[in-house]
């Protein structure tokens, strides 16, 4: 049984695909702690999903795309989590660089496994290869990069292969027809955290319609 | 424009309550007893029924008026506690009665200073009640309080319903006074809304308190305060705790119609006063998911140090409410 605390576990997230375009945004709850994913200038970054102003949660939604702006007062966070868009500053606040570094959002832990994408709270501890061992990194990472479609959500049947790793449950189809993704919402988390995807083979692309 | 430098103040630990007393049980018990429990609370304004009621942080209270004489009770389960009962104009407040060997604390004069004179002559437009409302947040009572004397969300949170309606150079405009706990924040009106309250004026002869074209918004500690717009309509408010992670906002529109005669002048009261309501509803409604997003959010950071916040120039009320909180929590019994 795995007694570390939620905030030192891995977590699954969501795909690459799903912070593809500028500005996609992906979130959850880990305990207590909100996070974010999200592509800024091409960069795919995570943070605690807490304004450092007035401590608002930032996205409210599960996913979506947008700019990383509070909708409190209106503060704007750059790749590095440091606010560059601070309504009112120059009479209000008088935040200089080094000011604003000291309100940057807390960062989280981010991993990739092929297509997907693993958040932690805690910054410090093992990496997601370490956690799951190099074989099933390694297992999950090609299962992924060989699913790149999403395509109609299929139900998984009783002969599909099951894998589980943290709070992600894959089921495979016989003869690789299809992958199915369920990612459970983590501890803390409500329902809305939870996600699935069906997933469809890159030899299928000739079938897909345009 | 001032030119004066206001940086942000990034309070100090121990300057400002500790983020836990946003959603513990431990807090709330702490504050049902030593704010709830003892601070001068606002009540209402009587009606003809002579009966006040009010719930707060579990505490029931119960009031009574028999001709001048007012009274009342606070009850928490089978405790009975009797309350000490006054008035600012037409503003009832009470507190419960401090036990023997303790210190009496505060007349309401002292507890509603400097502004006891300016509440007692705004509650003089406390007429013509509508009836009061309720909206329930998702929230701690204080981020409810901390939301009310932020004056500077209107463009990101109101962009279409308040910040339109103040002068568009607001922040030139604005004056907001300091005095401990409690305070005061006026907004000069758009000369778009002060034309329309112009013409309200006329159709209704609004009873004035003051002639000043601005929204008033006075806060009385701990959950009390008054908004005005005009110098005519007056709305008390209170934020209500009724668990660590749950408020009512509850407010009563007083629209100061001096003509209601004939059933046409009636009418236009009635729709004026259910169009003032819906829109008072509209922005409350506008806070409502903000509040609860602190509410959210707050406990995702309370672990890491320093992680205190910034408070700009327009959010200094705050940083007192903190701190009047902080003295009101230490206060022994």
């Amino acid at each position: 049984m795995d007694d570390r605390t939620p905030e030192n576990r891995w977590f699954h997230l969501c795909t690459t695909d799903d912070l593809a375009g500028p500005n996609a945004f992906v979130t959850t709850r880990v305990g207590a702690v909100p996070l974010v994913a999200q592509t800024i200038k091409g960069r795919v970054v995570a943070f605690r999903n807490v304004c450092t102003h007035r401590f608002a949660v930032i996205h409210g939604e599960p996913s979506g795309c947008g700019p990383l702006r509070c909708p409190y007062h209106g503060w704007s966070f750059d790749a590095d989590g440091v606010p560059v868009g601070l309504p009112f500053n120059p009479t209000d606040f008088q935040l200089e660089a080094e000011g604003r570094r000291r309100l940057a959002l807390h960062p989280a832990s981010l991993a990739r496994c092929g297509r997907l994408v693993f958040v932690r709270v805690a910054l410090d501890g093992p990496s997601l290869e370490e956690e799951l061992g190099t074989d099933l990194f390694a297992r999950l990472a090609a299962l992924s990069e060989n699913f790149p479609h999403r395509g109609d959500a299929l139900e998984p049947a009783e002969d599909w292969e099951r894998i589980e790793v943290a709070n992600l449950r894959l089921h495979l189809a016989p003869g690789g027809a299809a992958l199915v993704l369920h990612s459970a919402a983590p501890p803390g988390a409500d329902r809305r955290f939870s996600r699935t995807a069906t997933r469809h083979p890159a030899i299928a692309d000739a079938e897909l319609p345009v | 424009m001032s030119t004066a430098l206001h940086p942000g103040i990034i309070p100090e630990p121990g300057a400002f309550l500790p983020h836990s007393h946003f959603w513990t049980g431990e807090a709330f018990a702490l504050e049902r007893e030593r704010v709830f429990g003892r601070c001068w609370l606002y009540m209402g304004v009587f009606d003809d029924t002579d009966v006040l009621t009010a719930e707060m942080a579990g505490l029931r209270f119960e009031l009574q008026r028999r001709g001048a004489a007012m009274e009342g009770v606070c009850r928490d389960g089978e405790r009975v506690r009797p309350l000490q009962v006054d008035h600012c104009g037409g503003l009832v407040f009470a507190r419960v009665a401090p036990e023997e060997g303790r210190k009496s604390g505060p007349t309401l004069a002292e507890h509603l200073a400097p502004y006891g004179e300016r509440l007692a002559l705004m509650s003089t437009n406390c007429l013509n009640p509508q009836p009061p409302v309720g909206i329930p947040f998702q929230a701690n009572w204080k981020a409810l309080v901390e939301n009310t004397m932020d004056d500077f969300h209107g463009s990101t949170v109101h962009p279409d319903t308040i910040h339109p309606a103040v002068h568009p150079d607001w922040q030139s405009h604005l004056v907001t006074e300091r005095h401990g706990a409690n305070s005061d924040s006026r907004w000069l009106l758009a000369d778009g809304t002060a034309g329309w309250w112009a013409k309200l004026d006329a159709k209704l002869r609004m009873r004035r308190f003051a002639e000043e074209s601005v929204y008033r918004h006075i806060f009385i500690f701990p959950n009390f305060y008054l908004a005005s717009f005009y110098g005519a309509t007056v709305i008390p408010h209170r934020v209500d705790p009724v668990a660590p992670d749950a408020s009512v906002l509850r407010w009563q529109l007083f629209l100061p119609t001096t003509r209601l005669e004939t059933a046409r002048e009636q009418a236009f009261h009635r729709s004026t006063a259910a169009y003032l309501i819906e829109s008072a509803g509209r922005v409350i409604a506008e806070d409502r998911p903000v509040c609860e997003a602190v509410q959210q959010g707050r406990p995702g950071i309370a672990d890491l140090p320093g992680f205190t916040g910034i408070y700009g120039r327009r959010e200094r009320r705050i940083l007192d409410f903190h701190q009047a909180m902080l003295r009101q929590l230490g206060e022994r019994a």
